[in-house]
């Protein structure tokens, strides 16, 4: 009998082994919300143990003779389930560190078998290979890179805690970090809370401290510790730096992070509508702590300038009331981030407007000037018509040109006295360029599907389908234009009717996206194929971009039907 | 059609009044410490009311803190650093504008 188990130990231990693989794919697959280690240990207890008793101490005289006996295959068994463990954890790990913090369990298991089972090495080759494969792709959006590396940090860390898996496994994502364009602006917006998004790269808790720079290694630290032997040439201790310092530090220099944050903050406080900017305010404050008073000086004279204008705006305001509807922000050249300039000329009482604020400026104010930015900000309107009054909250273009409809252009050289209604009720693209300067037709043509959209203005061609373009004002709400109207108890006809405007506006906004062809196809050109959000993603790079995603998606559709473009499997790629 | 202006956030920048209306969009420097007008002279850190010109009789202008700076040397010898004239202030030329 004896010789007969010894013949079998191979195969009765590869039985053993199977059925601790069974157990643990079994039982423990994607399970990450709770430590498995403590119940698979107890059920190896209870139950291989005994099971294993009958051919592996079969002539024990006592239990702890049994022990002994059982010592070998006990351990073998014991580092086969470490084995398998880590094994199914790092095949799942990806996934593992996508779900933390709610997968901390899991990853303090994984820690545990790595201590046990040397497979660091296939561990960082794995979740190497996934990141390739899942993450750094042209389809994923840099915010999600970047999530994903934040918790790829915080995971690794709590399986080893020196750095040395973080540091091999960081590499391929922060190189490809460092090449995506919009990387930098993504941890900014993190970093001053971006507002519409409420999930932070950055942890509400993490103390706000100076960025870290990488320090030379200390021995006289009594926490140091020698390096992993798989460290590696490259590899740098030292303390593991705060979530920000390590996503600045995927670029040399922290500069391009400071320029970009002048950016968003001049973009936001030229935005700010209600004269409240503590946000801002609060803003740099912390990241004069992270990034030093001396970078963010600039950012200091910017939120003067927004002090000093409601200052000066509430003397203006005191001495006349001419200009009580325009409240300008004034600011400091040199200071705030190139903004591009514009060399329209707003119209009518827009013009006047202007006149008047900057003399009562001077006057004020006697050894300076103003000069208009006049691109720059929004007004408020209320348009009123014959049958209907259109409030707008619109830029200073679209003001502009309303302005010229509603007869700011009469009275002058161009429009005959006489004829003034006639002649302000219709205008080319052409036409309204001429008068307002320097601004591109595809700007032009946005600014005027704005009122198109609102049924103020109608396209319309003069003299037949291939005739000019005009714009023509609706001072009567047109019959068929269902915009803003209020339908009770309508038949199914009419709403079929309802359709066709609808349509319409679609199309109208097709010829818009027009504008931003050039950039998909540019984008497409270089990146092959990419999903519609991640098109979305990039084209809010273009100037002035504010389309949906469902707006752009019907485009695309346009243009597959162009045959332009092909889509397969929800990826978009030139149609040639 | 009315057009009735509710709310305007306008957007300006405010230069100093040099005299030079329309000066080119690099704008002038201070001929002291090189840097913009509108910017601010080394040893401060606003422009603006906090860092102002100075202008001379002999129609140079300089940030006022280079200027006081400048004069208060000995190679000075009280003299514009552009034409080695004897400085002085001229008052305001903003307010023969007016
Ligand atoms: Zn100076
Ligand atoms: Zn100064
Ligand atoms: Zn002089």
């Amino acid at each position: 009998m004896l010789g007969l188990i010894e013949r079998y130990e191979t195969l009765i231990a590869s039985v053993g082994y199977e059925c601790i693989e069974a157990r643990v794919l079994g039982t423990c697959a994607a399970r990450w919300g709770a430590s498995v280690l403590g119940e698979l240990r107890a059920w190896m207890a209870d139950r291989v143990v005994l099971w294993m008793m009958l051919p592996f101490a079969r002539g024990a005289a006592s239990v702890d003779e049994a022990k002994v006996m059982m010592q070998g295959v006990g351990s073998r068994y014991d580092f086969h389930l470490h084995k398998t463990l880590c094994d199914l954890r790092t095949q799942e790990i990806f996934d593992i560190i996508v779900d933390f913090p709610d997968s901390n369990a899991a990853l303090l298991d994984l820690k545990e078998c790595l201590q046990r089972v040397d497979q660091r090495a296939e561990l960082v080759q794995a979740l190497r290979k996934f990141n390739k494969k899942r993450l750094l792709h042209p389809g994923a959006d840099t915010k999600d890179i970047l999530t994903q590396y934040v918790s790829t940090i915080k995971c690794l860390r709590i399986v080893d805690p020196p750095g040395v898996l973080l540091f091999k496994v960081a590499d391929p994502i922060r190189r490809y970090l460092r090449d995506r364009p919009d990387t930098i602006r993504c941890i900014v917006a993190s970093l001053v809370g971006d507002g519409e998004s409420g999930d932070s790269l950055v942890d509400e808790s993490e103390p706000i401290q100076p960025l870290q720079q990488p320090e030379a290694e200390n021995y006289a630290d009594p926490d140091w510790t020698p390096e992993p032997n798989d460290a590696g040439p490259d590899f740098r201790a030292g303390k593991a730096s705060d979530i920000v310092s390590t996503l600045v530090s995927i670029y040399d220099s922290k500069d391009l992070f400071v320029r970009e944050l002048q950016v968003l903050l001049a973009q936001r406080l030229l935005a700010v509508r209600d004269g409240n900017f503590d946000r801002e305010r609060r803003n740099i404050e912390i990241l004069k702590i992270r990034f030093g008073e001396a970078a963010l000086q600039v950012c200091e004279v910017m939120l003067r300038d927004m002090t000093d204008s409601r200052r000066i705006d509430a003397h203006v305001q005191s001495q006349t009331e001419d200009v009580n509807v325009m409240h300008p922000t004034i600011i400091s050249r040199h200071f705030w981030p190139a903004l591009e300039t514009s060399d329209i000329v707003m119209p009518g009482q827009f013009q006047a407007l202007q006149t008047l604020y900057a003399r009562q400026f001077s006057t004020f104010k006697p050894d300076k000037v103003l000069r208009w930015l006049p691109h720059l900000g929004r007004v408020s309107l209320a348009l009123e018509l014959d049958d209907r009054t259109v409030e707008a909250d619109v830029p200073p273009l679209e003001a502009a040109f309303i302005e010229l409809f509603g007869g700011a252009g009469a009275g002058g050289e161009e429009a005959g006295g006489g004829d003034a209604k006639t002649d302000t009720d219709t205008w080319t693209v052409d036409a309204l360029i001429a008068r307002v300067g320097s601004v591109s037709r595809s700007a032009a043509l946005k600014a005027l599907g704005t009122w198109v959209d609102l049924g103020v203005l109608k396209e319309e061609h003069r003299g037949g389908e291939d005739g000019e373009t005009v714009f023509r004002l609706l001072h009567v709400r047109e019959e068929g234009d269902e915009a803003g109207r209020v339908h009770v108890g309508k038949s199914a006809r009419e709403a079929e009717e309802e359709l066709a405007p609808m349509m319409s506006a679609q199309q109208q906004q097709a010829e818009q996206m027009r504008v931003y062809w050039k950039f998909i196809e540019g984008m497409l050109t270089n990146l092959g194929q990419l999903p519609l959000d991640r098109i979305q993603t990039m084209l809010k790079f273009a100037p002035g971009y504010d389309r949906s995603v469902e707006q752009l998606g019907a485009f695309m559709e346009a243009a597959r039907r162009e045959g332009l473009v092909a889509v397969r499997d929800g990826m978009w790629k030139l149609g040639r | 059609m009315k057009v009735h202006v509710k709310h305007w956030n306008a957007v300006a920048q405010w230069r100093w009044n040099t005299g030079n209306a329309e000066e080119d969009d690099e704008g002038d420097v201070c001929g002291i410490c090189r840097v913009p007008f509108e910017g601010c002279c080394p040893a401060c850190k606003m422009p603006g009311d906090d860092c102002p010109l100075i202008w001379g009789e002999c129609s140079h202008v300089f940030h006022m803190h280079c200027l006081l700076k400048w004069i208060g040397t000995v190679a000075s010898k009280q003299q514009c650093p552009m034409d080695r004239r004897t400085w002085v202030t001229a008052e305001r030329k903003v307010n023969n504008r007016t």
